[in-house]
């Protein structure tokens, strides 16, 4: 917070390139895990910094100051590419170049067929399986990231692995 | 459970990762927006400062106003001067030194007609241009405009009504003047209205005088314009007694004659011969 005020008081933006070292990692992993794309979760992590410069004197300001910036950067970051998931249905890619699924017996990879199924998943559901089986994280990082409670988290990756593992047996995959 | 079988867990993590830092182009894009939005809340800032003191200063002001008034009480305003002409002629010839006084604080009349001062002429003219503007009206004031021709505000609309009067006056064919100098019985008919001028100018002469002039010229009250004659024989009295500058004293002089220049009744052709005297004594 004090990099923040630092920013509104003298305009100092050293304090705003502090922040964005300190939290762009946990932004991009949260954003990618959403969109899946790297490029697309960066316009997500810039679009959540030029809000924090804008809206800062709010951010400082708000709750009696003890708003945290990493937890109004994760909100902003993950609304963003909501938002985006929503544009990108909105306005479906043509067919040709979409990721062609493999027929019926032919034999593909397990881990093509395996991000296959992770893309049908649900945008939170699949989010939560990558934060949880890539990165590694908690329950409750998983909650803080995405605005859920750690209970919750656990509902939702139990009907994502649910999901992953019909999937998977339907497709023949060696568990 | 919500653990993948082992299989699926380690082609997840073998998946593409994320980036763990930003690349150049959306760093300077944040760079560039926090310089703009700096900008932006230094400006906000400053409406609000500007905002904030002008608002402060109103309040101040209007709970200063407020504690004088209350500390103060309400403030008195001068008593106007209203008065007919008859009685302050009156009262001039009773009792010239009551209104002495008054007199200092009324400006010098030069030019009754215009209420200019008509720079370059120099005389009384002049000594009414360093003095506050006076009134010139052809009507009785009273209540406010009378506290403003006091106060040195001059009000247009009587100026006008003075000088349509002076043209309704001059006018009215000779015959009709003298018809009403024939009958004094009945009320005048020009009867000028107690004016401003009408007001000044005997106090004035009794300021200027600590004892009665010599040779004065009577002036009837209900002589026509006799206002003109009282400024002009103020002029003349004072030139006689020394108080015009030699600079000051012929235009003035001047002044005067012209101000009664039109006028044919008997002390307006005295005051004239006696001006016409005093202006070929140098």
């Amino acid at each position: 917070m004090t990099l923040l005020q630092r920013y509104l008081d003298v305009g100092d933006e050293g304090a705003v390139s502090t922040l964005v070292e300190r939290h762009q990692a946990d932004l991009l992993r949260t954003a990618h895990a959403l969109l899946g794309d790297a490029s697309t979760a960066q316009d997500a992590v810039q679009e959540g910094f030029v809000r924090m410069c804008r809206d800062a004197a709010d951010v400082v300001g708000g709750s009696g100051g003890r708003t945290s910036v990493g937890g109004w950067l994760c909100t902003v970051v993950r609304n963003a590419a909501l938002d985006m998931l929503r544009r990108r249905r909105a306005a479906p890619l043509p067919d040709q170049i979409r990721q062609p699924t493999p027929p019926q017996g032919t034999a593909v990879d397990d881990a093509s067929l395996l991000w296959a199924a992770v893309d049908r998943l649900p945008d939170v559901e699949r989010a939560a399986v990558m934060l949880r089986f890539r990165d590694g994280l908690a329950y409750d990082e998983i909650g803080a990231r995405l605005g859920k409670t750690a209970n919750h988290i656990g509902v939702i990756l139990h009907q994502a692995v649910t999901r992953l593992r019909n999937d998977a047996h339907l497709a023949g995959m060696a568990l | 459970m919500n653990d993948l079988p082992p299989r699926l867990a380690e082609l997840l993590q073998c998946g593409p990762a994320a980036p763990t830092s930003l690349d150049a182009t959306h760093r300077q894009a944040i760079q560039i927006a926090a310089r703009q939005a700096w900008f932006r809340h230094r400006s906000r800032r400053r409406w609000t400062l500007l905002t904030c003191a002008a608002a402060a200063v109103l309040v101040a002001g209007v709970a200063g106003w407020t504690i004088r008034s209350l500390v103060e009480g309400p403030v008195e305003t001068s008593t106007p001067i209203v008065a007919s002409a008859p009685e302050l002629m009156a009262k001039e010839r009773s009792d010239p030194a009551a209104l002495a006084p008054m007199a200092k604080s009324m400006p010098v009349i030069a030019d009754v007609e215009t209420n200019t001062t008509r720079a370059g002429e120099g005389g009384l003219a002049e000594q009414t241009a360093q003095e506050p503007a006076v009134a010139m009206v052809a009507k009785p004031l009273e209540g406010r405009a009378a506290s403003e021709a006091v106060a040195g505000d001059v009000p247009a609309e009587p100026i006008v009504a003075a000088r349509s009067e002076r043209r309704r006056q001059d006018a009215q064919p000779p015959a009709a003047s003298k018809a009403t100098k024939d009958a004094p019985a009945s009320p005048p008919v020009m009867a000028p209205a107690p004016t401003a001028v009408a007001l000044a100018a005997p106090a004035i002469a009794a300021a200027m005088s600590d004892a009665a002039p010599p040779s004065r010229v009577e002036i009837p009250t209900n002589t026509p314009r006799f206002g003109q004659l009282l400024a002009a024989r103020a002029t003349l009295e004072a030139a006689e007694r020394g108080e015009l500058a030699p600079a000051e004293r012929n235009p003035a002089l001047r002044a005067a004659h012209d101000l009664i220049a039109g006028l044919t009744n008997p002390p307006a052709v005295e005051l004239r011969a006696r001006l016409d005297a005093a202006l070929g004594t140098r």
